[in-house]
């Protein structure tokens, strides 16, 4: 029997994100279907779950930033939606306050949100582990504080009235059309974490995760490394929280709380920690389930009132968490790997 | 001083202490350029200890470490690993998670200049490297024969291929002068032929290697010299069979036994 995939010497097909045709059709197939969602949910009356959508890709690009951070570089933040809420708020300032385009905004409100990240990073060179978590706990309130206490933000009110962007002429003010703009970001944020999987820079990340020590005798500056995983992570955070600023129009620190900090560790484990394809999938597996939850809750199905139903999820989450990390460490994406060897390797062993 | 211009390593007078405890205690050692020296002795006498000096990973209370003439000591590990240093570690198991093509590719990290923007993008000199790097690196999977586990994590390999792909990572580095702790611990007999090979090749290569090793079959065939550590102190130093005839070798090291009637 020919074991696929065991010899293959063709290092530049190898190296392709889309390595054949039928995953170029597969790729196609997908985008097609993203693109017709909207339109299918608006002929079908369901654009509720158009917002969903654009809150679960924005997710998506958050999160993903945080799987650089600590799935691939091993650096343990639990305050990546300080990123998020600092990406939000400079672009807020930017364009309520001073008066700045959205495009000009975005850019330097992600690059600011990036430096934070890097800020955050340089405590994390003489710590290890837990104690970088604690570290970026810490960060979060004290960006909190910071925003809630001066003039600029907005205080505890935030900004209002936060621009919509143009592109080409076209206002993107509607769910559909942010759906659009918000695919087109996410695809080129994926595309972006896959290239650094496929970079010495990716590599470096992983090796400084599973040895710090052996690391440096690759040659690698561990300490630089870590403060460019950070760099990045909240680089993909800040454009999150900059995109959702501009989508919802408005920035309230209540949109940005330690929780989402924990959910997207949550996302990011259950998916597959170090995977950007099990990152994307464990956002929308957990939104989805949160989704259909709220909506038995709320549909009265259940004789429970909404709020304990939304308490009972976070109950199942944590409890889904939990089982994730003691007996599925790597995720949904390795559960389907592991399907998809079996699967090729059928009837021959397990 | 005065020193042969092929000289790669010079040790002299290398102490090392933790509290008490005296690791290592005026050590001498010098390397030529292609040269492979083995360094034996029983446990705990130091021989790790003076690879972690070497590598920049303890500091030495005393003495002072030359490569091609240049003193390494207190710079930090990733500084001397580009300076072509490059060394396996006891436990293979050093990046559990990794797959082994990413093992060997991050191997390649010293040889690649890509920037941080051009990796996110993939554009410049990104394809380009990966390209090359995989060149290379599919010649060493090729001779190391770790086909099998280029896509394979190190916690899903065997001891012996964790083995294999430790020191074709090091191969990767391309290095000047490789420090090998133990590469046949372990092993049975066909796998210690291949790791045999493995360093062959890398002698051929004309590069300089310190071998730690406690397989006195594999030191005596492959060392040009043997120096033989006990309690940290340097106790004999010479070509393999002098060594072997060495009476206080033979005591600390051996027990009593000659090699040649533990073989026999």
């Amino acid at each position: 029997m020919r074991r696929r995939g065991k010899s293959r010497t063709d290092f530049v097909r190898d190296l392709a994100i889309i390595g054949s045709g039928r995953h170029w059709l597969a790729v196609a197939l997908a985008l097609s279907l993203l693109a017709l969602l909207p339109f299918v949910l608006r002929w079908t009356h369901n654009l509720n779950w158009l917002t969903f959508l654009n809150f679960t890709l924005l997710t998506v690009i958050a999160v993903l930033g945080l799987n650089i951070t600590t799935g691939m570089a091993g650096q343990l933040s639990l305050g990546h939606a300080a990123f998020v809420l600092a990406g939000g708020y400079a672009l807020g300032v930017f364009t309520v306050k001073l008066g700045w385009p959205f495009w000009g905004a975005l850019p330097v409100a992600t690059l600011l949100s990036g430096i934070a990240g890097f800020l955050v990073g340089i405590p994390a060179l003489r710590l290890r582990g837990f104690y970088v978590a604690v570290t970026t706990l810490a960060f979060f309130y004290i960006i909190q504080f910071v925003v809630r206490n001066i003039e600029i933000t907005g205080g505890i009110h935030g900004l209002i009235g936060i621009p919509y962007p143009y592109v080409g002429g076209l206002a993107i003010k509607s769910d559909i059309r942010w759906y659009f703009l918000l695919l087109v970001f996410c695809v080129l944020c994926i595309l972006a974490s896959v290239n650094l999987t496929r970079s010495r820079l990716g590599r470096a990340f992983l090796a400084i995760r599973d040895n710090e020590d052996a690391a440096a005798n690759l040659g690698i500056s561990v300490g630089l490394a870590k403060l460019r995983a950070f760099f990045i992570g909240a680089l993909f955070g800040g454009l999150a929280g900059a995109l959702w600023a501009s989508y919802v129009s408005v920035v309230k620190l209540d949109q940005f709380t330690i929780w989402d900090s924990i959910w997207y560790l949550g996302m990011m484990v259950i998916g597959g920690a170090g995977s950007t394809a099990g990152t994307v999938l464990g956002v929308i597996a957990l939104r989805l389930t949160s989704q259909v939850l709220h909506s038995i809750g709320s549909s009265g199905l259940i004789p429970l009132s909404s709020n304990l139903t939304i308490y009972m999820t976070y109950a199942i989450f944590g409890i889904a968490i939990i089982l994730f990390i003691s007996f599925r460490p790597f995720g949904l994406i390795a559960m389907w790997q592991k399907l998809k060897a079996n699967y090729k390797r059928w009837p021959f062993g397990t | 001083m005065d020193q042969p211009a092929d000289i790669i390593l010079a040790i002299e007078n290398l102490s090392l202490g933790f509290r008490g405890l005296k690791a290592l205690d005026g050590v001498g050692l010098s390397a030529r350029k292609g040269e492979t020296i083995s360094v034996i002795g029983p446990n705990g006498a130091g021989k790790t200890c003076l690879i972690n000096c070497i590598t920049g990973y303890y500091r030495p209370r005393e003495g002072c470490i030359l490569y091609r003439g240049r003193n390494i000591i207190g710079m930090k590990p990733h500084q001397i690993a580009r300076l072509g240093i490059g060394r396996t570690f006891q436990d293979p198991t050093t990046f559990p998670h990794m797959k082994g093509l990413d093992i060997l590719m991050a191997g390649r990290y010293l040889h690649t200049r890509t920037s941080l923007l051009e990796g996110l993008l993939f554009f410049g000199r990104s394809r380009a490297e990966e390209l090359a790097s995989r060149q290379r690196v599919e010649e060493i999977v090729a001779f190391a024969r770790i086909e099998e586990v280029r896509k394979v994590p190190v916690l899903a390999m065997t001891y012996g291929q964790r083995k294999q792909v430790e020191i074709a990572r090091v191969m990767a580095m391309g290095p000047g002068l490789v420090l090998l702790d133990e590469p046949m611990s372990g092993l049975d007999e066909f796998m210690k032929e291949v790791v045999n090979e493995l360093i062959l090749d890398m002698r051929q290569r004309n590069i300089t290697i310190i071998l730690i090793e406690h397989d006195m079959r594999a030191v005596m065939e492959l060392s040009d010299r043997v120096v033989v550590l006990d309690h940290g102190k340097k106790i004999a130093e010479g070509t393999p069979t002098e060594i072997m005839r060495d009476e206080q070798v033979a005591e600390a090291y051996l027990g009593g036994l000659s090699y040649e009637r533990e073989a026999a």
